[in-house]
């Protein structure tokens, strides 16, 4: 699939009085991305989101949505964006339904299929009649999400989209958000605390902090910053462990069940690690760097607390 | 912006207190009809019981009408304004937006009115003696002359809607502007010529003399109506363009 850029923002800064919400913010975001905008409360995602859907002015800086920056051009552009920002923001005497049935008139979509796909989608079909003021919070945040892909976007934005929701609910929305991604091609620029949550989605990772981009990663770059151990997979995890201690004793390892062995270290050695296994006789079956915890570099390179 | 209306109206439609409240109107125009109808039954020499005092005490009320529409405006746009910014992140331009919603909230209006307006009549003209003949053309003309009054207030309300979100803030905000004026022009009428003529032009003044049609020419209320309602369109269209979600 040939990626073209679909979002592209430059020098992008927003003030509050003298305060700086964003700064000199340079972004492109790729269609196909699975992009993660990670930071701090305060860093400026959720104003960064607001800027891109108008829902708050840029106080500088250039916003562009497939390659149009013009007012109709970008108005144009965010009908083909689902977005879903902070708390989702509903009528609270109507149901589920007659929510969705007033945004589905507002946006002119013909039918009601679009309706009951998307409650389908987010898992709240059962609950489609009852009132909005009745919902738990992840009922309202898979509200929320359903009425981002009510108008099947190609760009989704999500500002924590699984706030609230149960273990069950964040694996369902996970499984929604990769399905959307790789079999619709729907872009995705998505923020959460949770960032082992990220980790298992995003194919790029946006740190942010104070209102400023301090590093842009995509996943294989990130995991070459983090990797620190190599995991073997070998026929006979015995044998294999006796060969590292008499021709690797400086590598420390543990023995895995489904007969592999990680190595903490050894990251410039795998080439060596192969063959002397193979002349030993044990056979390998996979040797790999591993690593990449997205938790580890953020807090190496951000700081602040460890998120479960 | 069609659709936006189309929205407007399917929510507007659903929401129960719009019809709470016309009930509630209904059922005291009717009170009045019915206590009028009773005395002018069991009581010989009372007077009242006509069409035409049912329908000069319905105008007196205009002023009490017109500061209950902070409630009827209140209704009909919701105190949901968060909810726009899904509309905003759609792509709708905010002049939309806000058009879209005055349009569908002044139709709401138009449509209550016609119909308080027709049970007036109706209990007016069923229940109550008709002793003048053009008791409910002089009726129909008033009310007419109110209208751009009444369209001036659904308008400021929402201009002021544009840029505070709670609804008592927005009414104390709206009774100001329309009766503060009002009466501090009444204080200085008798020392200035200018303060009698915006005195007697301004909104309220016709709210207040609505049932007197000799007062004032039919025209005047329409003019003072329109310049009102463009130039609050035009200021809450300049704060709402602002408004950030």
């Amino acid at each position: 699939m040939m990626m073209h850029c679909i979002l592209e923002i430059k020098a992008l800064n927003k003030t509050y009085q003298e305060a700086y919400a964003l700064r000199d913010i340079n972004l492109q975001i790729e269609s196909g991305d699975i992009a993660a905008l990670i930071g701090k409360n305060g860093a400026g995602k959720t104003t960064l989101f607001k800027c891109i859907t108008e829902q708050v002015f840029p106080s500088a800086g250039t916003i562009s949505l497939y390659g149009r920056q013009d007012d109709a051009g970008l108005r144009k552009g965010r009908r083909s964006v689902g977005a879903m920002i902070e708390e989702p923001a509903f009528f609270p005497d109507f149901t589920a339904r007659q929510n969705l049935e007033y945004f589905r008139q507002q946006r002119g979509l013909a039918g009601k299929d679009s309706i009951e796909q998307a409650l389908k989608d987010v898992n709240l079909l059962h609950a489609a009649n009852k009132k909005f003021k009745a919902f738990s919070l992840g009922m309202k945040q898979r509200l929320g999400l359903a009425l981002a892909l009510m108008t099947r976007p190609e760009l989704l934005i999500l500002d924590e989209p699984t706030n609230g929701l149960d273990p069950e609910g964040k694996a369902e929305i996970r499984q929604l958000l990769q399905t959307l991604n790789e079999e619709k091609k729907v872009t995705i620029l998505i923020s959460s605390h949770v960032l082992s949550e990220l980790q298992s989605v995003a194919t790029r990772y946006i740190f942010m902090d104070q209102g400023k981009i301090v590093e842009q990663l995509t996943a294989e770059e990130l995991l070459q910053k983090t990797r620190r151990n190599v995991e073997i997979v070998v026929d006979d995890s015995g044998k294999a462990s006796t060969v590292l201690e008499k021709h690797f004793p400086g590598i420390p390892y543990r023995i895995l069940p489904g007969h592999r062995i990680l190595l903490s270290g050894g990251m410039d050695k795998t080439d060596q690690l192969n063959r002397v296994l193979h002349a030993q006789g044990v056979s390998v079956f996979s040797i790999a760097a591993t690593g990449g915890d997205l938790e580890e570099y953020y807090l190496g390179l951000l700081g602040g607390e460890r998120h479960a | 912006m069609l659709n936006l209306m189309k929205s407007e109206q399917y929510r507007f439609i659903r929401t129960k207190n719009y019809y709470f409240y016309g009930l509630l109107c209904a059922v005291l125009m009717a009170a009045a009809a019915v206590t009028l109808n009773v005395f002018h039954h069991s009581d010989p020499g009372f007077t009242y019981g006509n069409e035409r005092f049912f329908y000069r005490n319905v105008l007196a009320m205009m002023p009490v009408v017109f500061a209950l529409l902070t409630i009827f405006t209140g209704i009909l746009m919701g105190d949901h304004k968060y909810v726009l910014k899904n509309t905003v992140a759609y792509g709708f331009s905010r002049r939309s937006i806000y058009t879209a919603k005055l349009l569908v909230t002044l139709a709401g209006f138009l449509l209550f009115a016609l119909v308080l307006v027709g049970i007036s009549v109706l209990l007016g003209s069923k229940l109550l003696l008709r002793s003048y003949e053009y008791a409910l053309t002089e009726y129909c003309q008033m009310l007419l002359g109110m209208l751009p009054i009444m369209i001036a207030g659904v308008t400021t309300y929402f201009c002021i809607n544009a840029v505070m979100n709670k609804n008592a803030q927005i009414s104390t905000v709206f009774l100001l502007i329309y009766f503060l004026p009002y009466m501090i022009l009444g204080a200085l009428k008798g020392r200035y010529v200018w303060a009698a003529w915006l005195h007697s032009h301004s909104p309220a003044y016709y709210l207040f003399n609505a049932y007197d049609v000799a007062s004032y020419p039919a025209w005047e209320p329409w003019i003072t109506g329109m310049v009102y309602t463009v130039f609050f369109y035009v200021l809450g269209l300049y704060l709402f363009r602002k408004e950030e979600f």
